[in-house]
């Protein structure tokens, strides 16, 4: 017998059809209740404003990579290289700042700028030479980084004084990098839920070939969400430019796989067609959450990867069981 | 204008003291001159320099004890870094609780974009004082500037940022090292010798300056190297990149230029499976796996010392400070810690240790019996 049919075994087929949809985000989210009982319970300090904003800022970094990652992985894509092209976008976001307030307007377009154009190219190269998502941007990740190294293996350019203080700057207690996470959470909420394109990342991941039949514009759209996923990754560059106040290329490794852990866990399928902006959400908070709590027990960081390594077995069973 | 004049000149001559640099004077080692060219190129020589002389008035951060202290550590990513969080918590023993009532640590795993949210993490937890372990100059520039905003007090160990707004930093001329170990090579080998040079990882602060000081004495006698390729301070990637420099270059190669003894056993073992000789090598460490393969194949190396036990002297800073006592900015740990000097092949039998496992980076000053808790110490045969 199936774990999901004892499970449901009561309920009528629309309770049943809620809670193989959505159960295994309340599972997510009755974990980050758990952990949130944890660190108020063994530290004094984890549900204080400051570190409960702590957290809510640094999960804005990983947030927007997140949701550009999600719209392409709800095609059956993936985008390897948003690690390399924050790192690229932090330096060339420097270089041009360099310092001075009167070329934010410059920074700003010209970070978004490459996002557009890495983003067109994997669009270029996924729709009309027909290489897969993985060995492209596989292969965009190599190229991206080795760019950024190419162009300083030590700190160059710097941002402004306002732009550091950007980081810093709240709303009441909460920070605005937090907010503005928030926005583009509800914007692609409302983007998936309310528009044409949302559709059609849907069809596209369920099921390409239908899609294609029935009229979606399969190669648009796909233009599209990687364009959106390599803007959301050169945004985070410039966050975190904001950070650091100089641009650094030690930054930017291995983001894409936080990304992509953090969709997994929110419950959006590798093969795509299926996934919610709240699951991907619940995923950035509890990598988020897990961090901060290991940091404030004192435990060692490699226990970081054993949880995330169990948390997305047991994600992934989860949604097998809705699967089935 | 006397008094001023006087002044000048007593700067003037502190400068000119610190910038003729020499190491292991009782043997005439090596000496080289630190240019103004240099010191114009470096900002970390200009930082160091500059602070080789001031003192942080820290009454601000003074309170009474116990403290409250975070450790935002490399992370047991080697043997080194596992060895220097021991010392931590060894320290801290030592000192006991009404000293030190809790050591809040963090993880970074050697990697930047780890450490700058792990700070604000330990900061969230409002320490009495900061003891970073930068693993990025630039990266972690902000989140330093962000602790002292705070009215946190940072003491920088075993690594530099590029902000001066910090209390003080816990350490050794980086660049003295790397220009030392190049000098000694070119004297070693003579000024028409064809060199190689393998630097750690890129862009982390150790290794970039290092490096800075290599290529700075390089230059100034107009040597080009063969070839300048990363390490990583990993055994494996040195011996891959060694394995092509002896097939790209043979024997050609005079001297060989590393920015650390893990990656030198790499070094080491590519010209074993080469079953060559091993030129002169410069950048060896009281490593005990190092120093038993010199001892095996009898090369000449000159080693420096990077020990993780600076981490007491970083606690005990931190401590000072918090006590206001006022505090040196620059610590240069060869002065607290007179057995940390470079040495060459010659006493390669003195600072090998026979009961240590391969991976320990000496000087420890931990007991046996702490060491074999950590699995570091070797059964002794028979």
């Amino acid at each position: 017998m199936k774990v999901s049919a004892r499970l449901f075994g009561g309920l009528s087929d629309s309770q049943r059809l809620f809670l193989r949809r959505y159960g295994p985000i309340f599972a997510v989210y009755g974990f980050i209740i758990i952990l949130i009982v944890i660190g108020a319970t063994q530290s004094e300090r984890f549900l204080t404003v400051r570190n409960l904003t702590n957290v809510a800022r640094q999960a804005a970094f990983l947030g927007i990579v997140a949701l550009g990652q999600m719209l392409v992985i709800l095609t059956a894509g993936i985008d390897l290289s948003v690690g390399s092209l924050v790192k690229l976008s932090i330096l060339v976001a420097a270089i041009v700042m360099n310092g001075d307030v009167n070329n934010h307007g410059a920074a700003i377009a010209a970070t978004l700028g490459l996002g557009l154009v890495v983003g067109l190219v994997h669009g270029f190269l996924v729709n009309e030479v027909r290489i897969a998502p993985f060995i492209v941007t596989l292969a965009s990740l190599g190229i991206l980084r080795g760019i950024s190294l190419s162009i300083s293996t030590s700190p160059v350019g710097s941002a402004s004084r306002p732009f550091i203080m950007f980081y810093v700057q709240k709303i009441g207690p909460v920070p605005v990098i937090a907010i503005m996470f928030v926005a583009l959470l509800v914007l692609t909420a409302l983007l998936l839920r309310y528009t044409a394109f949302g559709k059609y990342l849907y069809a596209i991941g369920g099921n390409i070939e239908v899609a294609h039949l029935s009229g979606v514009p399969v190669k648009l759209t796909r233009y599209g969400v990687y364009v959106i996923c390599s803007i959301s990754a050169s945004i985070t560059g410039l966050l975190w430019l904001s950070r650091m106040g100089v641009g650094d290329p030690a930054i930017g490794d291995g983001i894409e796989l936080q990304a992509i852990t953090a969709v997994i866990i929110g419950g959006t399928s590798l093969f795509g067609g299926r996934g919610t902006v709240i699951g991907t959400l619940g995923g950035v908070l509890l990598l988020g959450i897990t961090a901060n709590l290991l940091v404030m027990l004192g435990v060692n960081q490699f226990i970081q990867g054993l949880i995330q390594g169990l948390i997305i077995v047991a994600a992934v069973a989860l949604y097998k069981q809705e699967g089935d | 204008m006397l008094r001023k004049l006087f002044y000048a000149l007593f700067i003037l001559s502190l400068l000119l003291g610190t910038s003729l640099v020499s190491i292991g004077q009782d043997d005439g080692m090596m000496e080289f001159e630190i240019t103004q060219e240099m010191i114009d190129a470096s900002p970390y020589l200009q930082s160091v320099l500059s602070r080789l002389d001031e003192v942080y008035d820290t009454s601000e951060f003074a309170k009474d004890p116990p403290y409250r202290i975070a450790l935002a550590a490399q992370g047991t990513s080697n043997a080194w870094s596992a060895l220097f969080d021991a010392h931590a918590y060894w320290y801290v023993e030592e000192l006991g609780e009404d000293v030190v009532s809790e050591l809040l640590y963090g993880d970074a795993q050697a990697s930047a974009d780890v450490q700058v949210p792990q700070v604000e993490d330990l900061l969230a937890q409002e320490p009495d004082a900061l003891i970073l372990v930068p693993m990025g100059a630039a990266a972690l520039s902000a989140p330093v500037e962000r602790a002292m905003m705070q009215g946190v007090p940072v003491v920088l160990c075993a690594s530099a940022v590029e902000t001066d707004n910090f209390v003080t930093e816990v350490g050794t001329n980086l660049f003295n090292i790397g220009a030392m170990l190049a000098q000694w090579l070119i004297e070693a080998v003579g000024e028409d010798g064809d060199f190689v040079m393998m630097t750690g990882i890129p862009g982390v602060t150790t290794s970039v300056i290092m490096e800075e000081g290599a290529l700075a004495v390089f230059d100034s006698y107009g040597i080009e190297l063969l070839d300048n390729q990363p390490g990583m301070w990993s055994p494996a990637e040195g011996k891959k990149i060694m394995e092509t420099w002896l097939a790209q270059h043979g024997d050609a190669i005079d001297g060989i230029w590393t920015g650390g003894a893990q990656q030198a056993q790499g070094i080491i073992s590519a010209y074993e499976d080469a079953e060559m000789a091993i030129p002169p090598i410069a950048g060896g460490e009281q490593q005990n796996g190092f120093l038993r393969s010199a001892l095996e194949h009898g090369f000449d190396f000159l080693a420096w010392m990077y020990p993780n036990a600076m981490i007491t002297l970083c606690l005990d800073a931190a401590v000072q400070i918090l006590q206001g006592e006022p505090t040196p900015r620059f610590i240069d740990f060869i002065n607290d810690m007179p057995e940390a000097r470079p040495f060459t092949h010659a006493e390669a039998e003195d600072y090998y240790e026979p009961s240590w496992s391969d991976d320990v980076h000496g000087p420890i000053t931990m007991s046996d019996e702490a060491l074999a808790e950590l699995g570091f110490l070797i059964e002794e045969s028979g």
